[in-house]
């Protein structure tokens, strides 16, 4: 991983990351929000990002699959590439790179549908074959550990579920139209310890085959959950490395003592 | 949050600061015991191994409990750390110590062989190493941490010397043998506190700049 601040551990070329960042700028009218990233994310690894509300982790993880477009007086520059492929470009077909970069959020969103309807509402939009959909959504729901629990009860509103099965069905729904990084931004927040945990497990099967990048507030999440970590304040990367480097050696005295406690 | 971890941590350094002025005094009076040719002292070297051992396991308690309640990281995770590792070779000093007490007391069974070595000046090095590696631990002094690494090869130095001098008597005058192992076994075990505040010192070092300078010498020889 590489940044501004110079931190390398492992450098990897735009080939072997899943995604590479260069002078990325971004800015919320004229608040600078994202101030010149330079970052390279290992594939099938986790990544987290860590810093006080405000730093920018979000609005970063966002662009990875272009989120805040939406969003009035949002303005990126700078060079994205997912696979070595530019992901900013005006060419970028947007249903096309979320399906490959899917996001799970703070709350879990299942629709007030049917537990296989959620699941089969991706595959759905994207236009796959309908009878492949019982196949698929038994593959993703079984992915996330929830096929016992819910194969009896596919019928029933997603709605009715545990806020850490809405979750992971959530992660189902991702999973079915078969992405290749999933954005978690602060995914546990809503869920209690036990539930956080079985989340944490299921992040260690998953990023076998998935590229995992997650925005978290809690500190000890990130220490005991990602291979790599990102510390992020006022809108700069101060410093990425593997996970233990930060929590036992940082180099960088900012990510000291936000990590310490002794500010932020 | 901050203030109250920031408390646990100076409980641990004035217990170990305080554990450490103990081991200092023990060593000091187990080799003036052997000067004096006295068992007087050692009752009180006795006593104060009580008192160390009782130190060492209060500390990791402090630092257990420190450890599962705070959850600290960075520099306040590896200063928590080696200060259970300090507090183990404190309590191991205090058994070289205890040790140097036993062997004098070994000494005194036999004749009175007054043999000259250079035990006590090989005793006043050692106890300013201690001394030194303590004081790095309680100012950071990674420099003076340093001196203490520097200062070990002096106290190998010490021990052959003194070996080879002792067997150069005993073989000229084999009724000083008893006598002899005796002091070699001293000898010995203030070599041993000698690695035990180099140890300290490579701890003080970890703690303050993450470096671990452990076995980098004998890596080097190798």
């Amino acid at each position: 991983m590489s940044t501004s601040a110079g931190a390398l551990d492992s450098p990897k070329t735009a080939v072997e990351s899943k995604i590479w960042v260069r002078k990325l700028d971004a800015w919320y009218g004229s608040f600078h929000a994202l101030k010149d990233i330079n970052l390279d994310i290992p594939s099938r690894a986790i990544t987290s990002m860590i810093g006080p509300s405000g730093c920018g982790k979000s609005t970063l993880l966002r662009c990875f699959n272009r989120m805040n477009e939406g969003i009035r007086g949002f303005r990126v520059e700078g060079e994205i590439r997912l696979d070595g492929s530019d992901i900013l470009g005006r060419g970028v077909e947007l249903t096309q790179l979320r399906k490959r970069v899917g996001m799970v959020f703070q709350r879990p969103n299942p629709f007030p549908l049917s537990v296989f309807e959620n699941v089969a509402y991706g595959p759905r939009v994207h236009g796959g074959s309908s009878s492949r959909l019982p196949e698929i959504v038994e593959k993703s729901v079984r992915a996330t550990g929830l096929w016992d629990d819910l194969k009896d009860r596919l019928g029933q509103n997603a709605l009715s579920l545990s806020p850490e099965q809405q979750q992971r069905l959530c992660i189902s729904r991702l999973l079915a139209v078969e992405p290749e990084v999933l954005l978690m931004d602060e995914p546990c927040s809503a869920l209690d310890p036990i539930a956080t945990a079985r989340i944490e497990e299921l992040m260690q099967e998953l990023k076998r085959d998935y590229t995992i990048i997650i925005v978290t507030h809690n500190m000890q999440q990130a220490s005991r959950a990602s291979d790599y970590c990102g510390f992020m304040w006022l809108g700069e990367l101060v410093e990425v490395a593997a996970t233990p480097i930060i929590f036992t050696k940082p180099r960088n005295p900012r990510t000291e003592g936000y990590v310490t406690g002794r500010f932020g | 949050m901050r203030r109250h971890f920031e408390e646990q941590i100076a409980e641990c350094n004035t217990r170990l600061a305080h554990m450490g002025a103990v081991a200092k005094r023990m060593i000091g009076k187990s080799i003036q015991c052997l000067v004096d040719r006295s068992a007087e002292g050692h009752d009180e070297v006795f006593r104060h191994e009580v008192e160390i051992n009782s130190l060492q396991i209060e500390i990791d308690k402090r630092v257990i409990s420190t450890l599962a309640l705070q959850h600290p990281v960075a520099t306040d995770l590896r200063l928590l750390v080696m200060a259970t590792k300090i507090a183990g070779e404190l309590e191991r000093v205090g058994d070289q110590a205890v040790n140097i007490c036993q062997n004098t007391a070994s000494l005194l069974k036999h004749a009175p062989a007054e043999i000259l070595t250079n035990i006590p000046e090989m005793a006043d090095l050692v106890r300013e190493m201690l001394r030194e590696s303590l004081e790095a631990f309680v100012r950071r002094d990674v420099g003076l941490a340093q001196r203490v690494l520097d200062t070990d090869d002096k106290v190998d130095d010490f021990k052959d010397q003194i070996f080879f001098q002792l067997l150069g008597n005993m073989m000229t005058e084999p009724v000083v043998i008893p006598s002899a192992l005796a002091l070699i076994l001293v000898a010995r075990n203030l070599e041993r506190v000698a690695d035990h505040a180099t140890n300290i010192a490579e701890e003080v070092i970890y703690a303050v700049q993450g470096r671990d300078v452990r076995h980098r010498r004998e890596d080097a020889e190798q």
